[in-house]
C-alpha cells in the first residue's frame, strides 16, 4: 500500500513517532524521525507521499540495529498503515 | 518459556544473595567446612554459567542481526568474544577453586584470558556507538561526545589515582601489583563508551530496547565496581570482604545476560 498523498511534515513526524515509540522510546523516536527529515532534506512544511516512503525505508534501515530485519519490516509496514488512506483522508 | 524467561534474574539475585548472607550471618554451615565450601563452588559456577550465557546470548544476536544493516552483527560478536574470554578464564578459576578446592594462584592462566577480553569490550562498545550513529539513534554530534568522553576520562583518573595508590604501595609481587592495577586501569578505558551509551540508552526511555542497555550498562558498571574493590581490597588485605566482590561479580554478569537475553527476544520473529 504505497503513499501517494502529500500530507504536513509534523503530521509524518508524529505518526512514525508514534509507531516507534513502544520500541524506542518517544525521545529517541522523535529525534530519529527528525534526524531522517534532515538526511533526506526534508525541511518544507509538507511531505509527498514518495518522500515519506522514503523517510519511513529510512527509519526501518535503522530500527533493524534492534529489532532485525524481519521484525523492522514489520514496523516498516505499521508505518505505511499508519500514513495510509485514514490519515490521508485528515 | 515466557516464566522460565521471566525467572532468570533469579539466577544471578540468589547466588549474589547466598554470598552476601555470609557478611550478616557468617556461622552459617555453607561458609565454613572442607574446601571447596558449599558457598564457594555456588559463587563459582554461578559464574561460569552466567558468563556462559553472556556470551550464548551475544552470540545469539549477532547471529539474529545477521541481515541487519550498519553492522550491527560485528558489535555483538566483539562482546560476545569478549564474554567467551571472560567465561574460559573463569572456568580456569574454578578448576582451582572447585576441583583443586584451592586459591587460584595470582596471577593465573585465568587472567590472561580475562585481559584479552577487555580490548574484545571496548571494540564492542565502540562500535555499538557508531553503528547506533550511523542508523540515526547517535545522541549529540560527534564533537559532543569527545568532549563528553574527554571529560570522563580526566573525572575517571582523578578519582582513580588515590583509590589504586594502596594497590601500587602494596607489598605485592611485581606479576600481582600490575594485575591490581591492570584490571582497574583497563576498566576506565571502557568509562567514556559506557558513559556515552548511558545517554542513548536514556534517550530510549520508554520502550524495549531500554530495557537491553540498561541492563547490560549496569552490568558493566558493577564489572569495573568489582575490580575497584577486588584491587581496593586485596591490596590491604581485607579477604573477610570478600563476598562483596563476588556479589558484585555475580551480579554484573547476571545483568549482563539478562540484557543481551532481551536483546534476543526483541529480534525474534
Amino acid at each position: 500500500m504505497a503513499i501517494s498523498v502529500s500530507m504536513p511534515t509534523d503530521t509524518v513526524v508524529e505518526a512514525l513517532t508514534l509507531t516507534l515509540t513502544p520500541y524506542i522510546g518517544a525521545t529517541m523516536a522523535r529525534s530519529a524521525v527528525r534526524a531522517q527529515c534532515e538526511r533526506l532534506g526534508l525541511d518544507g512544511a509538507v511531505v509527498s507521499g514518495t518522500q515519506a516512503e522514503g523517510l519511513i525505508a529510512k527509519v526501518g534501515n535503522g530500527l533493524n540495529v534492534f529489532l532485525g530485519r524481519e521484525k523492522a519490516a514489520v514496523v516498516v509496514e505499521e508505518m505505511r498503515r499508519t500514513l495510509g488512506p485514514s490519515e490521508l483522508s485528515r | 518459556m515466557k516464566g522460565l524467561s521471566r525467572a532468570f534474574p533469579l539466577l544471578f539475585i540468589l547466588p549474589a544473595l547466598v554470598s552476601l548472607a555470609q557478611l550478616f550471618f557468617p556461622d552459617l554451615g555453607i561458609y565454613h567446612g572442607p574446601r571447596p565450601t558449599a558457598a564457594a563452588t555456588v559463587a563459582s559456577l554461578s559464574k561460569i554459567v552466567l558468563l556462559a550465557c553472556c556470551a550464548y546470548f551475544s552470540w545469539s544476536n549477532a547471529r539474529a542481526l545477521y541481515t541487519a544493516d550498519h553492522d550491527i552483527s560485528s558489535a555483538w560478536v566483539r562482546l560476545a568474544t569478549g564474554w567467551t574470554l571472560y567465561c574460559m578464564g573463569q572456568m580456569t578459576l574454578g578448576w582451582y577453586q572447585i576441583v583443586k578446592g584451592t586459591d587460584a594462584p595470582f596471577p593465573s592462566w585465568a587472567d590472561a584470558f580475562f585481559l584479552l577480553a577487555y580490548p574484545c569490550f571496548l571494540a564492542a562498545l565502540l562500535a555499538f556507538l557508531h553503528v547506533y550513529r550511523q542508523a540515526g539513534f547517535g545522541v549529540g554530534t560527534v564533537a559532543q561526545q569527545w568532549a563528553l568522553g574527554a571529560a570522563v576520562g580526566v573525572s575517571c583518573l582523578t578519582v582513580a589515582i588515590p583509590l589504586l595508590r594502596p594497590a601500587l604501595a602494596a607489598p605485592t609481587s611485581t606479576g600481582e601489583t600490575a594485575l591490581n592495577l591492570a584490571y582497574p586501569v583497563l576498566d576506565l578505558a571502557l568509562v567514556a563508551p559506557l558513559v556515552l551509551l548511558m545517554r542513548v540508552a536514556f534517550a530510549l526511555r520508554g520502550g524495549s530496547v531500554a530495557g537491553v542497555w540498561a541492563a547490560v550498562l549496569a552490568g558493566f558498571a558493577f564489572m569495573c565496581a568489582g575490580d575497584v574493590l577486588f584491587a581496593h581490597f586485596s591490596a590491604l588485605g581485607k579477604v573477610g570482604l570478600d563476598p562483596y566482590v563476588h556479589a558484585t561479580y555475580i551480579v554484573s554478569y547476571g545483568l549482563v545476560a539478562e540484557g543481551a537475553r532481551r536483546q534476543g527476544a526483541l529480534a525474534a520473529k
